[in-house]
């Protein structure tokens, strides 16, 4: 495949994974580009979970600074970090654990005219917001553009996950035509942790392509009892987003 | 017959999970919730409204297939259906 190829100590640090997908699958990742949207409960595990797998080049989206009401689930932030910017902190975090990948750090709002810049080239987009007037935003620029996203949201012990496929899947206005805006969501860090890694999961498993997408499926995570349920989704002919888009498959 | 309603999030929270309801022949969608709000004010502002009609966001699914809203008014439940409620979830 074209784009650079991984080193002698590169091979050395994916060793164990190089076992699942070779060489080649880690020269794809390393040559990817991913963007997540979010550097809190959700983003800090996409980041680092994508950071050590080898991602080549990540780029955070965050406009807000660390709070210390932030630190009891968004993991890449330390103490030291109250009153800097999150993608700052982020990205310090993420080149100490991984030197071998480029982060690309934006501290600014996502909104319609800023989206196509703050996401660039990224051929994947990680959901990791905590509103879903910014996701609807992404949402349609990703189906524009053809990009996968990768939803993910939680509630205190539940949590979401599905991936949207631009022109095969449903897409989150499909799914979520209506969510109202609500407040101070209560959250316990283990459930962006858990969902978190998740969306990584689909993340990797896309840029791989290998296994099977959350495309049309939803994922229903319940902590308290355990439970990781499924429903099964399509797209609305008459969505105001996709219904319009032809498939991939025409 | 009997059907099954799993909740989820906040709706097992208000509603409890695994409910198992019997219902008379035919009823639908609509039918079920109202009968599962009841004239419990805060059921009804979370799932239904006063008039039964099920709020926007709220995700339907019968036997793990989601429920497009405009099949609500046509769709008659079966014996042993499982029908999941679920309110989406929208933190970060």
């Amino acid at each position: 495949m074209e784009g650079s190829k991984i080193s002698v100590e590169e091979s050395e640090r994916y060793c164990r994974q190089l076992l699942i997908f070779g060489e080649e699958g880690q020269n794809r990742l390393k040559n990817s580009h991913v963007a997540i949207a979010g550097a809190g409960g959700l983003g800090s595990p996409v980041a680092y979970y994508l950071a050590v797998a080898g991602v080549g080049s990540l780029t955070i989206i965050d406009k807000d600074v660390v709070e210390l009401s932030n630190l009891n689930r968004q993991i890449l932030h330390y103490d030291e970090d109250i009153g800097i910017e999150k993608v700052e902190s982020a990205s310090i975090k993420l080149k100490r654990i991984n030197p071998h990948i480029t982060v690309h750090a934006k501290s600014e709002n996502i909104d319609p005219s800023s989206v196509d810049s703050l996401i660039g080239d990224a051929s994947v987009i990680v959901d990791a917001m905590d509103n879903f007037e910014t996701r609807y935003i992404l949402n349609s620029f990703a189906v524009k553009n053809r990009k996968i996203l990768v939803h993910g949201a939680v509630r205190s012990f539940d949590g979401q996950v599905t991936t949207v496929i631009p022109g095969k899947s449903a897409c989150l206005a499909c799914i979520f035509p209506d969510v109202k805006v609500s407040d101070k969501v209560p959250v316990i860090g283990i459930t962006p942790g858990i969902i978190g890694l998740l969306q990584a999961n689909e993340v990797i498993k896309h840029l791989l392509g290998i296994g099977e997408g959350l495309g049309n499926r939803l994922l229903l995570w319940d902590g308290l009892t355990g439970r990781l349920e499924e429903i099964k989704l399509k797209k609305r002919p008459d969505c105001p987003v996709c219904g319009n888009e032809y498939s991939m498959e025409d | 017959m009997k059907v099954k309603v799993k909740t989820f999030a906040r709706f097992r929270e208000l509603f409890g999970s695994d409910l198992a309801i019997d219902l008379p022949e035919g009823t639908g969608i609509t039918g079920l919730v109202s009968g599962i709000c009841g004239n419990d004010p805060e059921k009804q502002d979370a799932l239904c409204g006063k008039e039964g009609n099920i709020l926007g966001h709220v995700i339907v699914a019968v036997n793990g297939v989601r429920l497009d809203r405009d099949d609500f008014p046509t769709f008659s439940l079966k014996e042993g259906d499982e029908v999941a409620l679920y309110p989406p979830v929208s933190g970060g």
